[in-house]
């Protein structure tokens, strides 16, 4: 798994959390998020933005809980906390790209746990080792969702000589394509050898990501 | 922006903004290249490059203007692990960079991106990349939050002056360089005082390394006893969190608290998989779309993917 925890992403690398955010003093919280909030209350103002905003944002989810909503938080926090760190990691990560999926693409999901739970336990081991057979990239792509995902699955072979600097570029551009430019960029890839490929995906990532369906479509009326 | 064009900002504007921006630039091509005087080098080339152009561009642009040519520098284009953060080692230049644009120089995935010059996606990919290399290196997000930290103590340890100051093996301060064509009439740095300033430094050096030694030299029996040692008072043990507000307090708040969707996630590969291929039932080690590959092309293997090397080996992006 290459893609690493929504955490370490929303607390470290994401953008700067908004204006409003940072201007909540403690003397503007309501009296119940003061309550929830008391043990940083003396250290209001000097914590980080970013952390102030996850306290609220959590704090208002808290309230929103019923008692027994909250005891079964905590107890799954407790549970959380007895995994071992990689173990989290790799569900954060999962949980960052189901977070990202389109709601088409997550009813998906939802529809295939149901039918993959109506399967007779063999047939699902059966399925899980046929996934399991498949290479480590493309197994990562479906992480993207049924949609974005196979047609990643598609494509990678095709570029599989794309230097090691540019491959998180071309994986997002090929994640980026819009659907019409899909069948282009396959018939185009396969027609062409190796070297002319490859030059086919530099030009593709040095042109704009709105002028690529175009880019293709000319290319392939050439 | 428009009246910032028409009236390009007077060098003392720009000098001020390379003060400014100069530190962050040298801590991020030194922790980009590992290598002290690769950086420095990277440094004044950029800002002998900056320097020309700012006087065209408006002042907005400068700081995305100034990074893009600092990482646009070749001598930063390879990594040594010398004097650099071995942990930095195990990523490849453009994660790295993209690593580096957001724990050096602060700035956000637009700008980021603008910097890098691809789009947000890629850029966002770019650090998946880059925190995923890590991971496998052990680093949790209190280890990122370190190595966070001591990049920022290291831009805040160069002294202010760090531009102007000759420090070797830079034959001269910077800055000073940079502006002498344009400043012609510039002082020059006085050397006059070296004669009688080199062995003042060796002495003060020689003294210095014979207090240290001093340290090791156990102390007279008479004076061992007045060594005394006190039991500090005890203190109360700080106070902790309550559950609640370590619940409140955790960065996986937003996972817990879904796990319907913490459910789904676990197998979602495999879910996406499934879906795509339900209609066709996939074969071992085949998509549920195969393409026919041309001729030429050598099938990828399955081997664990790493980012030791800077490019060419087979594997897909």
């Amino acid at each position: 798994m290459r893609r690493v925890a929504l955490a370490l992403l929303l607390f470290f690398l994401s953008a700067p959390p908004s204006a409003i955010a940072a201007n909540v003093g403690w003397a503007d919280l309501d009296a119940a998020t003061r309550t929830l909030l008391a043990p940083w209350q003396e250290s209001w103002e000097r914590i980080d933005v970013e952390d102030r905003q996850r306290l609220l944002a959590n704090a208002s989810h808290w309230q929103a809980m019923s008692e027994p909503d909250r005891a079964a938080f905590l107890g799954r926090n407790i549970a959380w906390n007895a995994l071992p760190p990689l173990q989290r990691t790799q569900r954060r990560e999962r949980y960052a790209a189901w977070r990202a999926l389109m709601p088409g693409d997550q009813a998906r999901i939802r529809a295939a746990a149901l039918h993959f739970a109506a399967l007779p336990a063999a047939e699902q081991q059966s399925r899980r080792m046929q996934f399991a057979a498949l290479d480590a990239d493309s197994q990562r792509s479906w992480l993207l969702g049924p949609t974005s995902g196979g047609w990643i699955a598609s494509v990678l072979p095709l570029f599989a000589y794309t230097p090691d600097a540019e491959r998180a570029p071309t994986l997002a551009m090929l994640e980026a394509l819009p659907v019409e430019a899909h069948a282009p960029l396959l018939q185009l890839a396969q027609r062409l050898p190796e070297k002319q490929r490859e030059t086919l995906r530099r030009d593709l990532l040095a042109t704009a990501a709105d002028a690529r369906l175009r880019f293709l479509q000319q290319r392939l009326a050439q | 922006m428009p009246a910032d064009s028409a009236n390009p900002a007077p060098p003392v504007a720009l000098v001020q903004f390379l003060r400014g921006i100069g530190k962050r630039g040298y801590v991020l091509a030194e922790a980009q290249c590992g290598e002290i005087a690769r950086a420095q080098q990277a440094l004044t080339a950029t800002i002998a490059e900056f320097r020309d152009a700012a006087a065209h561009l408006p002042l907005a642009q400068w700081p995305e203007q100034f990074w893009q040519r600092l990482l646009s520098q070749p001598t930063l284009r390879v990594y040594t692990a010398a004097h650099g953060e071995d942990a930095l080692a195990h990523l490849s230049a453009g994660p790295r960079a993209a690593l580096l644009l957001r724990l050096v120089a602060g700035l956000d995935q637009t700008h980021g991106a603008a910097v890098l010059r691809v789009s947000p996606a890629a850029y966002r990919q770019a650090l998946f990349r880059a925190l995923h290399a890590l991971q496998e290196q052990g680093f949790d997000e209190a280890a990122l939050r370190v190595l966070r930290e001591r990049l920022q103590q290291r831009v805040k340890a160069l002294p202010e002056q760090f531009l102007l100051a000759p420090a070797p093996p830079q034959p001269a301060p910077v800055l000073q360089r940079m502006f002498a064509s344009a400043h012609p009439h510039a002082p020059r740095i006085q050397r006059s005082s070296s004669r009688w300033l080199r062995p003042l430094l060796w002495v003060a050096l020689a003294a210095m390394v014979l207090l240290f030694a001093a340290t090791f030299v156990r102390y007279p029996v008479g004076m061992r006893s007045a060594v005394k040692i006190e039991r500090l008072p005890e203190q109360p043990v700080a106070a902790r969190l309550s559950s609640t507000a370590a619940a409140l307090a955790s960065p996986d708040f937003e996972l817990l608290n879904d796990p319907d969707g913490e459910r789904y996630a676990s197998d979602l590969a495999l879910l996406s998989w499934f879906d795509a291929s339900a209609a066709t039932p996939a074969s071992p080690g085949s998509a549920p779309n195969p393409v026919t590959l041309p001729e030429t092309t050598t099938p990828e293997t399955s081997a664990p993917d790493t980012e030791q090397t800077e490019g060419g080996r087979p594997g897909a992006p």
